[in-house]
């Protein structure tokens, strides 16, 4: 039995959309892996906001990144990825893989973020990031959501349980 | 129905303060192995290693590690902890193989002070068949999570 579940899919369709909701997000896995593909409709910032439960409070993101020509890192008072803005090279989008685990347990939620843009030019970016949001509710809910504009038609993004158990005779101690 | 490829081996929720954690008797049926941690320590920074089959921790291994802005080798497996909510996903690539040595991919995620990621060697031949996390001196705190995974090539 596969540990992985897919629990939603959605694309945006023609002229675009605000924001990317799942909701109702049942709480009986163990894990919740976000995958997405995105692209904003604004040359403006290059940032997608992650919020659980649709809150924008208690969030924070470490980061390391890298893009073509430096590497930074720094913090955010947001849980975010990296999007592809407006003004890159036409028909190419953002790449971010959002890992959460115990995202239905009782404790804070820390947050495994990897995430790409893609630009045929000299500058695109690659982060990795350390999330966390800073309250114990489970989470039953994700928005993705842009800083300004909305998000690009063909963008995707995928929402995955995983679902920890016991197999092939390996203990624990 | 498609072959499941990602398959859920153990998990432990610690209920108390542990200096270590062990999975043993884990089958060669495996491609590769995927680790996940998420909880806290007794004390921040505190490097936690991954011991293949019981081995000491700076015996043949090592690793390169991007952490923040800087980079550098260092002996052992190893993870990064908090006393805040941190996680680690430790990915091993041909763990039952006996013809090389192994691959340990790392990412350390607290979000208090450091993100890191970490490519790792284990230059043994032998197949895994256990791995300990562990640190003397400093446990994992009650409400941590380790779960582990076996991936089908």
């Amino acid at each position: 039995m596969s540990a992985w579940t897919v629990i939603a899919h959605t694309e945006v369709g023609s002229g675009g959309a605000a924001n990317i909701l799942f909701s109702s997000i049942p709480q009986t896995y163990t894990d919740l892996v976000l995958v997405f593909s995105s692209r904003q409709e604004t040359a403006t910032g290059a940032s997608v906001f992650i919020n659980p439960n649709q809150l924008t409070t208690n969030q924070s993101t470490r980061y390391l990144e890298g893009d073509g020509a430096s590497a930074a890192s720094g913090t955010l008072s947001r849980i975010f990825t990296a999007d592809t803005p407006s003004n890159a090279t036409a028909n190419t989008f953002s790449n971010s893989i959002v890992y959460m685990p115990n995202y239905a347990g009782s404790t804070n939620k820390s947050f495994s973020i990897d995430t790409v843009t893609e630009n045929n030019a000299t500058t695109a970016y690659q982060r990795i990031s350390a999330g966390l949001w800073s309250v114990s509710t489970a989470i039953s809910s994700l928005e993705i959501i842009q800083p300004s504009g909305d998000i690009n038609q063909y963008s995707s993004a995928t929402l995955y349980g995983i679902t920890k158990g016991s197999s092939g005779g390996v203990t624990v101690s | 129905m498609p072959t499941a490829t990602y398959i859920a081996l153990a998990n432990t929720t610690l209920t108390g303060s542990v200096s270590g954690v062990t999975f043993s008797s884990i089958p060669a049926t495996y491609r590769d192995l995927v680790l996940v941690i998420n909880g806290t320590s007794n004390s921040d920074n505190r490097a936690f290693y991954i011991r293949f089959n019981g081995t000491s921790p700076d015996v043949d291994t090592a690793m390169v590690y991007t952490s923040n802005n800087t980079s550098a080798t260092d002996a052992g497996l190893y993870f990064v902890t908090d006393t805040t909510q941190f996680n680690a996903i430790i990915n091993v690539m041909d763990y039952s193989a006996t013809d090389k040595h192994k691959t340990v991919l790392f990412r350390t995620n607290r979000n208090a002070a450091t993100v890191m990621m970490s490519a790792g060697r284990w230059a043994s031949t032998n197949a895994v068949t256990s791995m300990t996390i562990d640190r003397s001196g400093f446990t994992l705190q009650s409400g941590t999570t380790l779960a582990l995974y076996g991936i089908i090539s």
